[in-house]
């Protein structure tokens, strides 16, 4: 027998101590994210290692595997590390199954578990190359680099795709129907897989982001301070002309848009591809 | 003296050392990226910061990643006293993500709020009428344009003669229709109807007797038809093809010119940000000429045109494009020598820019165009010239447009056109301005 280098017992002490200093570390609940508003009372089931059962508000961390539940009329938004974001609707009830970022990378996975309510999710870092889940008692939805809402009652799930790469619905059965198109949903059930997806009503993402905000105050001396001043925003940024003509501005086929007016208005544009020259000359 | 060159040396270095850090944290404040995380840092430290939020979103914002401005925004309105124009801002941010829905549904609660400021309220109505169309299941664009035109030859009479200057009566204008099907793959008839026509002041009678001298008036009219869809919705959306149809005719002075029909395929890309915008188009067109007097040997100019353009358009800047075309054309016909083989290349700088005098917000647009077509002909036309024709014309031009409302615009552009041929009869230029007003649809 080959007696072992000096040089492999010094790493495997090393992978020793690394394993063990991760242990420790796993030991200890790791931060998701903060409350970074609240609107009426939310209540976290605990943290081993950091609070008991109790309300939490603006500002506090938030822990992987904590559940959350909102009293009724209670809305409340966390901003993950990775700079995802969730809004809990009122009644809503959550558990943080699973959050692992590592800033380096930017890489990572969120799973959420949603008992009961209505979310909102706004995919960050991790979600551009990994699934963010939401996992509801009936099946799951799979958020790919976008904005969603997922909203369950136990029985029904229904999640509306806002704007990304795509949100995957997969029943207990292994349905799946996949939305790759903004302001389309789906819904399943027990005994009812994920439907076709179909464009969601307007008036009924009214009614959900009405229960993901508190109305307005409508009382202009009571106006948060901030905001954008008189006629100008900063969602336009510098794009000339701003809301004026946002279809040639701000919309994503604005090119389009703009080259098809600018040709089109030229007569000589439409002559030349209509008569190859251009020119129409007379029999001499 | 060893010494004092290792002094030198010594400072050398340090200076580089101190360039390369000042470069480094100078890249670092400029790198929107870093500001996002920064923005990030500081807003987590102090979530119940306002102005740390709104920097964040601004960082977000101005690093393209509207989705990330969505989130921190979304969180304000928690507050039940947050700024209406929060909304505003919402709604922008969902429609520059082609989110239109939820930009309609923000736009139709900022213009529900009493404390939306009169501005902010004009934006929302404009942005909530833009996105309400976009969501409909049959939806209207376009744009028409009807102006004054003069031109030194518009025949193009050959170079060694002197061509009359004429003004005519432009009407020109192109209308979309889509048919929004309501698929994954965003299938939707799309249908569109071109139309021309001019009215020349002192132009010839509206018969077909040989011997005119005067500009003809034309009215031409063209329609296409064809299904739009992303054929890989799921990994590239963007990306669209549509198969299509198309028929038009075309008059002369009141009578059949000629008749055109034919089909093609469209494939567009465009980028997610859409600051990049790639087509492609290949066109196989018939045209029926009618037998007629009053235009040389009409019934022999008909044939099949395979016509392919390419269409590169990039967003230099906010509101500053540029676009390059290229276009081939094989035209067969019953005469070797109205067979040609031509390319054209075509590139156009736009600018939107604040309306200079400050009246109101509406952006001006001004383009400036330039290239060259070459044209090679079938064969010679024994009774003009023993040799096959050749041409290169260039064509440079600018346009103005001035808008007078959201819709309504006036249109200005001067154009000047040029053709050197290897036949001296077939040399001409020609000199355009053109004083219009837009409908914009």
């Amino acid at each position: 027998m080959v007696p072992a280098d000096f040089k492999d017992w010094w790493l495997a002490a090393a992978a020793v101590s690394a394993t063990l200093s991760t242990g420790a570390v796993a030991q200890q609940p790791e931060q998701a994210g903060v409350i970074s508003a609240s609107q009426g009372a939310t209540r976290s089931f605990g943290v081993p290692g950091k609070r008991g059962e109790s309300v939490i508000y603006m500002g506090e961390q938030t822990y992987r595997n904590e559940k959350l539940k909102n009293e009724s009329g209670a809305v409340t938004h966390i901003l993950f590390l990775d700079q995802s974001s969730l809004t809990i609707g009122p009644d809503a009830e959550i558990t943080i199954d699973e959050f692992v970022y590592d800033p380096a990378t930017k890489q990572g996975k969120i799973s959420l578990n949603l008992v009961k309510g209505l979310v909102r999710v706004v995919g960050g870092d991790i979600s551009k190359t990994n699934e963010t889940l939401v996992k509801t008692p009936v099946g799951t939805i799979g958020i790919r680099g976008g904005i969603t809402m997922v909203e369950t009652n136990g029985q029904n799930t229904s999640g509306t795709f806002l704007f990304g790469q795509g949100m995957s619905a997969t029943d207990t059965n292994g349905n799946t129907q996949t939305v790759t198109r903004a302001g389309f949903g789906t819904s399943f059930g027990s005994n009812q897989p994920p439907s076709t997806p179909q464009r969601i009503p307007v008036n009924q993402l009214n009614s959900q982001l009405n229960r993901l905000e508190s109305g307005p105050g409508n009382n202009p001396g009571n106006q948060q301070p901030g905001g954008a001043p008189p006629g100008q925003l900063m969602s336009t940024g510098n794009t000339p002309g701003g809301t004026s003509n946002p279809g040639g501005s701000l919309a994503n086929d604005r090119l389009k848009n703009v080259v098809d007016t600018n040709a089109g208005a030229n007569p000589t544009n439409f002559t030349k591809t209509l008569t190859g020259t251009g020119l129409v000359q007379n029999q001499s | 003296m060893k010494s004092f060159s290792k002094a030198v040396a010594l400072k050398a270095a340090v200076a580089l050392g101190a360039i390369a850090v000042s470069f480094s944290a100078h890249a670092q404040i400029n790198d929107p990226r870093a500001q996002v995380d920064e923005a990030f840092r500081a807003l987590l430290a102090a979530p119940g910061n306002l102005d740390r939020g709104y920097g964040y979103a601004r960082a977000l914002i101005n690093a393209g990643n509207y989705e990330g401005g969505v989130a921190a925004l979304e969180r304000m309105l928690l507050d039940p006293n947050a700024s209406p124009s929060i909304r505003v801002e919402l709604a922008v941010l969902y429609y520059r993500l082609g989110s239109y829905d939820m930009a309609a549904s923000y736009a139709q609660a900022a213009v529900a709020d009493p404390r939306l400021d009169p501005a902010l309220r004009a934006a929302a109505e404009n942005l909530l009428r833009d996105a309400q169309e976009r969501t409909k299941t049959h939806r209207f664009s376009g744009s028409i344009m009807s102006g004054l035109r003069v031109q030194s030859n518009p025949m193009g009479s050959p170079s060694n003669t002197t061509p009359t200057t004429e003004a005519d009566i432009v009407l020109n204008g192109r209308l979309e229709h889509t048919w929004d099907f309501g698929a994954q793959n965003g299938a939707a008839l799309v249908s569109t109807l071109s139309g021309y026509a001019s009215r020349y002041f002192d132009g010839a009678r509206y018969n077909t007797k040989l011997g005119k001298t005067d500009p003809q008036d034309l009215f031409a009219i063209e329609a296409t038809s064809g299904v739009r869809f992303a054929p890989a919705a799921a990994s590239a959306p963007t990306f669209t093809l549509r198969p299509y149809l198309l028929l038009g005719d075309a008059f002369l002075t009141g009578h059949q010119y000629f008749a055109t029909f034919g089909g093609g395929l469209d494939a567009s890309y465009r980028s997610d940000s859409g600051k990049l915008l790639l087509d492609a188009t290949y066109e196989a067109r018939g045209t029926d000429y009618n037998s007629r007097n009053d235009v040389f040997e009409a019934n022999k100019q008909g044939g099949l045109d395979n016509i392919l353009r390419l269409r590169a358009g990039y967003e230099v800047a906010p509101g500053q494009l540029l676009f390059g075309e290229v276009i081939g054309r094989n035209r067969n016909t019953d005469r070797e020598y109205f067979d040609f083989n031509s390319g054209e290349l075509r590139m156009t700088y736009l600018a939107n820019y604040g309306n200079p005098f400050g009246w109101d917000n509406r952006a001006w647009t001004s383009s400036v165009y330039a290239g060259p077509t070459y044209r090679k002909y079938g064969g010679p036309n024994a009774a003009i010239d023993p040799d096959t024709r050749e041409d290169l014309e260039w064509r440079v031009g600018l346009t103005n447009s001035v808008p007078l409302s959201d819709s309504w615009s006036v249109f200005m552009q001067a154009e000047y056109t040029r053709n050197d041929s290897n036949i001296s009869s077939s040399d001409y230029n020609n000199a355009l301005g053109l004083v219009g007003v837009m409908w914009r649809y």
